[in-house]
This record gives structure tokens, sequence and C-alpha cells, in this order.
């Protein structure tokens, strides 16, 4: 099953809350942090536990932003996405349907059974690009899921709705489907380290192209897969004479042996005795 | 198998389907007017049709002061274009992206071809070469600058992907970036930044005609010469041509300080250069090529694997066998047929201003008149003797759906080969006779070793046909200088025993002028010998040898303390010393213990004269050293071209 997850860094307040009666503080950078949509993270933790659920569940993470935005995936990549999508754009609250738009188009081009995302925004807060898409791609939307089961023999999904006061209601919904989830008990894992860091070379990037109108299209940009580092090879030093360092490449690194012609027993015993001789430890008594 | 190898790698607006590239080899097949020859044409479509990535076709003359010989493209003249243009739409159909290398010799050249006075940054003779060349004025610079670009503008029109600026191999770009060549006191010499000034301007000059197609360099990634550049300065050279933009980045070794590098034979370790490539693809994001000495898909990928390199060139692998790309892709190792680094048939047939050839691939050059076609009438044939050059004979005759019966003597195939690769150094040569028996193994040739064939088995056999190939044998010495010292052949030498050589005063004297005196000098030094002597009559000793393996063979020889004695005639034997004469002076060898005779070996033809009397309605051919005595090469050659006429 193919299960697309959309995702978004959002502004969050921070400091002193004194300050941030004051419009212009907010705005300041100092005052003001990007994290993930904490919704996002429970539509990631969802897509997870349907990984762990069944067999062949292959999860693609999508964001649109600007560079900031990557942080969002390396997370994603953390909590165990298997592919990841970035859109560089911006889209500024207001503009929702039009990002419905592209998102719809990146999942569609992507191949999906089924899109997850937040319920709504931390920041903006919405809610109405899930349900945008669903639109656009003509499927059924189910919103403020807190929990997705998968019925046995491939029946519809199975997803309880959280509607208020701790009551749940529980739906039935074929696929394809757009499912957006609701921050609930199940807490987000946290995201392991060695995956987070090796996200960057997984990014698969887009542009946005502009067209005139609504329409808008993307394009593939050749991001350069992240460059394996070169594995440790025998190098000579430069230091060493031009003649040295060949010497080393043709033995791998290695001084081969001189070969030292024997020198038979004889002649050796015959030096030593010549030398004593010569410096009058003995006596030559020939 | 090999997922690195086989996966695409887009260079600017062009995708090679694959990592494995040829780069630029002369091959002197084009004609005396530097135009490109149908044969040209046909040796790389060869090769595009076998799945190589890219090609990088010859080094092509950009003015009319540089040429390695009459045979070069002379890419300063627009009658190249319709050849040209040919050539690179022919490598095209297959997906082969095809790049042009722009070539100046500088002064690594002599004037003979040219008749022109060979031309440098400054007036310093050439090591090699030993001509010394006019120092370039800034207007003759400027002029050679835009014979650049006007090469490239060519070679764009003629429908080059990408063109390759060649930086390398010590020639005219290599001459200004290094101070051993370059001493000019003007902008063009001095500063580093001066050094690479030249440099600059022919990339920039390439790139402002280059529009979509790409544009790459070529660069020695250590001069190995004292007081040359490093690996370092090459670094920092190729960081600044980099920061001015490349589309990719080859690492080469060799120029005339150290000319074997360049052609690097099979003393040199395989991979041995791949750390230039490495240290310089931690730096830069530009693609990196590494070539030198990688015969095999195998290593090529562990290569990609270890990250050293974007594309790896297999270049010399590829003449010898065309397919290895769409061989390695299915997977098929052991049917590539592989280079031995012999050098024997490719560089050394440069030397000898010969097209070029391949010791195991007679159809190098030959690609339409050497096609093995399906026989049109089917003979039952006998091929006697399993040396590389009866082996090749039933190969291609099976191949081409005759029926035939292989007769070899000995247990094993592989003929006098397998003495041949018993010497030091050598033994890479009997990977061509291994590929040769698998591929008999996995044909329906009927192979029977240890069966001597007689002319009976050939009146019994009903043959259509017999190809001989029964080489030659090495009998008595051709000369006795002395009853008091043994004399013995390459044969005998080849079979003595320890004590037999350990302390012994040995003198072995050439008189075959190829490999042959050394190897066996070398052998007898790396067991022991007391000393080895090695006289040749001739100017040098091995003088018919191939260049390169005679260089590292003289090293090791040094090493060994092996001495040679060319010009020199053995006056007279006093007991067991030998008086030689050379060149006026006379020299004392004292005390030898053997003499080894390396004698041209002599034909085995008895098998095949007796046929001949016997039975003179057979059809007979001879093949290799039973025609005459040659080389493994010719063997292979013979064996090919009487299968293609039976
Ligand atoms: C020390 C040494 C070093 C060498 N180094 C090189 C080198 O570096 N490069 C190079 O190119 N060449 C080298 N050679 C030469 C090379 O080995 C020969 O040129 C080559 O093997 C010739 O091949 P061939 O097929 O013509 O004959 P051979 O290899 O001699 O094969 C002839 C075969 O026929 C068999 N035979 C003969 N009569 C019969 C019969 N009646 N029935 C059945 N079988 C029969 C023999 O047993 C033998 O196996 C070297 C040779 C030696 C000895
Ligand atoms: C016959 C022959 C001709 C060559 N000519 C050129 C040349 O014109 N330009 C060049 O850059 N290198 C030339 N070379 C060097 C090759 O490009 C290559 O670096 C060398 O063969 C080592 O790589 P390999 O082991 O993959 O063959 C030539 C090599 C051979 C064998
Ligand atoms: S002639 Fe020798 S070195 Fe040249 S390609 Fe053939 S096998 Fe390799």
């Amino acid at each position: 099953m193919k299960v697309v997850v959309l995702i978004k860094m959002t502004t969050v307040i921070r400091g002193n809350p004194n300050r941030a009666e004051n419009l212009e503080a907010i705005l300041d950078p100092g005052n003001v942090a990007l994290d993930v949509n904490s919704y996002d993270l429970a539509a990631l933790e969802e897509a997870q536990r349907l990984k762990e659920s069944i067999d062949y569940v292959h999860i693609t993470a999508v964001t649109v932003g600007p560079e900031s935005a990557v942080k969002a995936l390396q997370i994603a990549h953390g909590m165990g996405a298997d592919e990841l999508i970035w859109v560089d754009a911006q889209y500024e609250g207001g503009r929702e349907m039009e990002l419905a738009g592209l998102l719809a188009e990146v999942v569609s081009k992507q191949g999906f059974d089924l899109v997850l995302c937040g319920l709504k925004s931390d920041d903006v807060g919405t809610g109405l690009v899930g349900i945008g898409v669903a639109e656009i791609l003509g499927i059924p939307a189910v919103t403020r899921s807190v929990k997705i089961e998968i019925l046995p023999d491939g029946g519809p999904l199975q997803i309880h709705r959280h509607v208020g006061k701790g009551n749940r209601e529980v739906v039935h919904c074929p696929l394809p489907a757009v499912i957006t989830v609701e921050r609930s008990r199940r807490m987000p894992r946290y995201p392991g380290v060695a995956r987070y860091l090796a996200a960057r070379k997984k990014i698969i990037r887009y542009a946005v192209e502009q067209q005139p109108g609504t329409q808008v299209s993307l394009r593939h940009v050749e991001t350069k897969k992240a460059q394996p580092r070169p594995k440790k090879i025998f190098t000579p030093d430069d230091n060493l004479s031009a003649a040295d360092r060949m010497k080393m490449i043709m033995t791998g690194g290695m001084a081969r042996k001189k070969k030292k012609k024997a020198q038979s027993v004889v002649s050796g015993s015959e030096q030593l005795y010549n030398f004593l001789v010569k410096n009058g430890f003995l006596k030559n008594k020939a | 198998m090999f997922p690195r190898l086989f996966t695409p790698l887009t260079i600017k607006n062009a995708t090679l389907p694959n990592r494995i590239i040829a780069t630029g080899h002369l091959t002197h097949f084009a004609s005396t007017d530097g135009l490109v020859t149908q044969r040209m044409i046909d040796y790389h479509e060869a090769r595009a049709r076998g799945g190589i990535g890219m090609i990088i076709t010859e080094s092509m003359a950009v003015h009319p002061t540089t040429a390695q010989s009459q045979y070069v493209v002379h890419l300063y003249d627009d009658k190249v274009l319709p050849g040209l243009t040919e050539l690179v739409s022919r490598i095209k159909q297959y997906g082969t992206v095809v790049v042009c290398q722009l070539h100046h010799m500088g002064r690594e050249m002599i004037s003979v071809d040219t008749m022109r006075p060979i031309v440098a940054p400054s007036p310093i003779m050439d090591p090699m070469k030993r001509e010394v060349p006019h120092e370039l004025s800034r207007a003759e610079i400027k002029e050679m600058v835009e014979s650049y670009a006007a090469a490239a503008e060519r070679a764009v029109k003629a429908g080059y992907d990408g063109l390759e600026v060649h930086c390398a191999h010590g020639y005219l770009i290599q001459q200004f970036l290094s101070p051993l060549s370059n001493q000019r006191d003007d902008e063009y010499g001095g500063s580093f930044e001066n050094r690479l000034r030249f440099a600059r301007e022919v990339i920039a000059a390439v790139k402002a005609v280059a529009g979509d197609r790409f544009v790459g360099i070529r660069i020695d990634g250590d001069e190995f010469a004292d007081g040359g550049l490093t690996m370092e300065d090459v670094q920092q050279i190729i960081l600044a041509l980099n920061a001015d933009g490349l589309d990719y980045i080859g690492l080469s070794v060799g120029h005339c300080l150290n000319y074997p590098t360049i052609f690097p034979n099979m003393d040199f370790p395989l991979g041995c250069f791949t750390y230039l490539a490495s240290n310089i693809k931690r730096l830069v994001d530009t693609p990196v090529y590494t070539s030198h000495r990688i015969n095999d898909p195998a290593l090529a990928e562990k290569i990609l694997e270890d990250g050293h390199a974007d594309m790896v060139a297999m270049t010399r692998a590829t003449i010898a066998d065309p397919e290895l790309p769409i061989k390695a892709k299915e997977e098929r190792i052991d049917d590539i047929r592989p280079c031995v680094a012999c050098l024997q048939r490719c560089f050394g047939r440069l030397r000898m201003r010969a097209p070029i050839s391949c010791l195991g691939n007679p159809a190098v050059g030959r690609e339409r008149e050497f096609a093995i076609t399906p026989a049109t009438n089917p003979k039952k044939v006998a091929v006697v003797g399993g040396g590389p050059g009866g082996m090749e004979a039933a190969r291609v005759l099976s191949q081409r759906g005759h029926k035939v019966v292989l007769y070899e003597k000995e247990q094993e195939l592989g003929g006098m080969l397998k003495l041949g690769s018993s010497v030091p150094n050598r033994e890479e040569l009997f990977n061509i006779a291994r590929w040769q028996i698998i591929q008999l193994q996995q044909s329906n040739v009927e192979i029977k070793t240890g069966y001597e064939a007689t002319l009976n088995d050939l009146r019994a056999g009903a043959y259509d046909a017999v190809v001989f190939a029964t080489g030659a044998e090495y009998g008595e010495p051709s000369v006795v200088f002395t009853e008091n010292v043994p004399h013995i052949n390459l044969k005998q030498a080849l079979e003595l025993a320890d004590d037999q050589v350990e302390n012994k005063n040995i003198l072995v004297i050439d008189r075959d002028y190829h490999n042959k005196a050394l190897g066996i000098a070398e052998q007898l030094a790396e067991r022991e010998a007391a000393s080895v002597v090695v006289l040749s009559s001739e100017v040098d000793v091995a003088l018919d040898m191939e260049s390169i393996n005679k260089m590292m063979a003289y090293e090791r020889l040094n090493e060994l303390e092996v001495k040679c004695l060319s010009k020199a005639k053995v006056e007279r034997v006093n007991g067991k010393d030998f008086i030689v004469s050379h060149e006026g002076w006379e020299v004392v060898l004292p005390d030898i213990d053997l003499v080894v005779v390396v004698d041209k070996p002599k034909v085995n033809t008895m098998l095949a004269k007796q046929v001949e009397q016997e039975l003179p309605q057979l059809k007979t051919y001879l093949v290799g050293n039973c025609a005459s005595p040659r080389l493994t090469p010719d063997a292979i050659f013979d064996g090919y071209r009487i299968a293609l006429e039976v």
C-alpha cells in the first residue's frame, strides 16, 4: 500500500509571552522557532503504525516550502518514511486551495492508495488543505481520525473519528482516500538519529513552474545525490621523491624486499676474519 | 551484478547509459590527409554497439604544428567535417555519448611529421624526443588559443556531445602548467596563476563555442617528476579550473619523464592510479573519471561503490573486447576477452607507426572484413596444436558452423604460452589462453588433449581441411663458444633445477631479440644465480621488444643486478672466462658456469610436410609459429584469419 503523508514546518512562538502581545515582537526571528506541525507528526505516526500492522506499506513524505522545510523530511525519515519529496516553493496562508492543487499533482504523480495529513496546522490552522486535495482528486476524505485500522481481506479502512467530548465515531471508507489526523494519545515516536542524518541524501526535489493563471506544474530538479565519501585509498606521500612514490604504487604501498643474494658462509666468516686481522685484534697465523 | 556500473549519468545535456567509458586513444586509422576513414568509423561503431557509455575519440590535432604521426585527424581544417560528422552520428545511434579530445603535443613530439619547428612555452629540450622547441611568442599563444576554439567549433558542428581539453600526458597545456617545462617570465610563466593562464584561456575559449555541449578536461593527477607538479599542486590546479566551470574531470598520469605510466603494462597493479581520481572526487562535485589498468567490470564496480570516481575508463579492455559492457550487463563474465596489458599490438603498433590491433582480438580495425559470418559450406576441419594459434582457429571455425576436432599432444591446452607466461611479470599473458580455453569448452569443438595427431588420424578422420598450428621448438643452441661451459637453449633453461642455478654465473645470449632473453635472465636472477649477464650483438638487448615492457623490464633487471651488454661479441674464451668486445672495449666476464643461448625457435612442420606428401588432396593451412616463429598475437591473428578463409 502506498501511503503519502503531507507534512510541513510551522512557526511557533517562544520566549516571553508578555512580549507576544506586541505583534512586531512576534515577527522578530528571535521570538519564533520552526518546528514540524504537531498534527503532521501524528499523521506520520499513524502511517508508521499502518506499516507495522501490515506488510508492504511504502511511506512517502511530501513537504512544500523553502529550504527550511527539509527538516520536516529529515524528521519523517527519522520516524521511518521511505521516500522524501520536497517541493521548493512558498505558499502563505490564504492560498490553501492553490497549495492543495499542487499537492494533488504531487501525490498523483507519485501514485498512492492513501493520503494522510494533519487535521490542521499549528500556525494557520484552517484545516483546508487535506480536504482540498481530496476534492481535487475526486476521492473521499475523512477528517479528525484518531485511529486507522485495515480490515482483513482488502476490505475498506475502518477509521475512528474524534467527534468531541470524548466521543468516537467509527466509519468505513474505501481506498483511495484522504484522511486528516487529529492529535491523540498516540505519541509520535522519536526520530532515529542515523536516519535523520541520512535523510538529506534521499530527498527528491521539485520546483514549481509558474504558469499563467492558477495553473501550476512541477519540474523535477536534479538534486545532486549526496556524494558518497570516497573510501580511504592508498595514496603515496607527496613529500617522497617521484621515484619513491612510483615504487610505492607499483608495490601497492608495500616496500618490496630487495633480494639480498645469499652470501656463502665461508666468505662471510672470511670477511670477519680479515677485518679482525686488519685491525690487530687477531694475529695472522699464516 | 553491477548496479553502479549500469546507473546512467547525466553530464549537462547528455546522459551516459552506463559508467564505462573509453578514453581518447590514437588509433592510426586516420588517413595521411588527416581524414576520418571507414576503418575508424567501423572501429568505434563496434564499441558503441557493444554498449559502452561514452567514447572519447582519439586526440585530434588542433593546429598544424602538432602531429603524433602521419595518421592523425586534422581538426584544424574544415575538410574533416564530413567524415567526423559520419563518425559521430554512427556512434550516437547506440545511445553512446561521444566526446572530442582537443590536442596539441607541444614539444613532446618530433618534427618529422609536421616538418615545422615544434613549439612549447619555453625552449627546453624534451627529455624523450630530444628536440629543442620554438618558444611560443605571446601572439602565437593567442593564435593557439584561437585554434583550440576553432577546433572545438568544428567538433560541435560535427555533432559531438562534449569536448575534452587534453591537459595531460605532458602535452602543450601541461607544459605550460609545469615549472619543469615552463620557465617563461611573462604572464604565462612563473607564478601558479601565470602557469595556469594558458589552460584557463583555452578552456574558456572552448566553452565559449561549446554552446549546449559539455566541456571537460583530462589531466595528470601527479607529474611523478622531482621538481614537477605533485598531487597537491594538481589538486590546486583542478580546483581553480573547476571554479571556472568544468563538466567533468578526467584523471590520468604519465609524461616524458615517466612514459610507461601513460600505457601501464602488466607490471602495474590493477587500478593502481585510481587514488588520483579519488583524491579529486573528495574535493569537487563535478563528475570524475579514473583510468589505467582497469580491465574487469568487478573492479570497475568496486571503484564506483567505494566512491573513488563517477566514471571508469576501460580503454584497452574495450579494445580487447568491444562487447565488454553488454557481456558484463548480461553477467557473461567468462566471455569477456581480457586485455592482458601486453601493449604488444595497441601501443606497440603505434610506435611502429602502424594502425592499432590487439593481441587477443584480431578484428580490431578490421571490423568489416573480419566479421565472423556463418560458413556457406560447413566442413569437417582438424586443428592440430592447442597453442593460442590453434585454439583461435578452432574457436572461430566452430563459431562459423564448421565441425572442428582439436588435437593437442600435451595434457593441457595453451602451447608455448605456458612457458611464455612462466617468466616473471608475464603471468597475465596466459589470461588470453585461459579465455580461449573457456570459449572452446563452451563450443562444440571436439577437444582431444594428450593426443598427438598423426598422419593416420588425419587420413582416417575424413577431414575436408587441416589447420596446422604445431608451433615451433627450441633445438640445439645455434652457437657454442667453448666446450668448457655447458650451453643450453631457452626451454632447457626454463627447466633448470634450483641447484643448477643457485650461485652460478650465467651468460644469456640474446639471439631472439624479443622479450625472452630478458625474461629468462630475470627468472634466473630471481632464483639466486650469482650473476646474470645478457649479451646482444645489436644496439640494444631485446631490440624488438615493445618499448614499455622493455623499460619496465630493465628496471626490474637493474634491481636484481642483472647486467646487459649490447653491441657485444664474444671474442674468445679462456677456460671459463669470456672475453667480450663492446664498442672497442674489452670486457671480461669471469668464471661463467652456464651459457643460455636464446634463439628463435624452429618451425615444427613435420606433420604438415608428411600430409603434403601423403594426402595431397587434403586442404591444409599453417597458423602461428609453425608458419614462421613469431609471437602470440601473430598466432592468434593467423588462427582467426585462416578460420575465415576455410
Ligand atoms: C619464455 C617465453 C616467453 C614468451 N613471451 C612472450 C610474450 O611476452 N609475448 C608474446 O606474444 N609471445 C611470447 N612468447 C611466444 C609465444 O608463447 C608463442 O609465440 C606462441 O605460443 C605461439 O603460438 P602457436 O599457437 O603458434 O604455437 P604453440 O604455442 O607452440 O602451440 C603449438 C602446440 O601444438 C602442439 N603440437 C605440436 N605437434 C602436435 C601434434 N602432432 N599433435 C598434437 N599437438 C601438437 C604442441 O604441444 C603445442 O601445444 C614467449 C615464449 C617463451 C618460450
Ligand atoms: C593505443 C593507445 C593510444 C592512446 N592514445 C591516447 C590519446 O590519444 N589521448 C589520451 O589522452 N590517451 C591516450 N592513450 C592512453 C589511454 O587513454 C589510457 O589512459 C590508457 O590506455 C590506460 O587506460 P586503460 O588501462 O584503461 O587502457 C592511449 C593508449 C593506447 C593504448
Ligand atoms: S594489445 Fe595487449 S594491451 Fe593492447 S588492448 Fe590488446 S591485450 Fe590489451
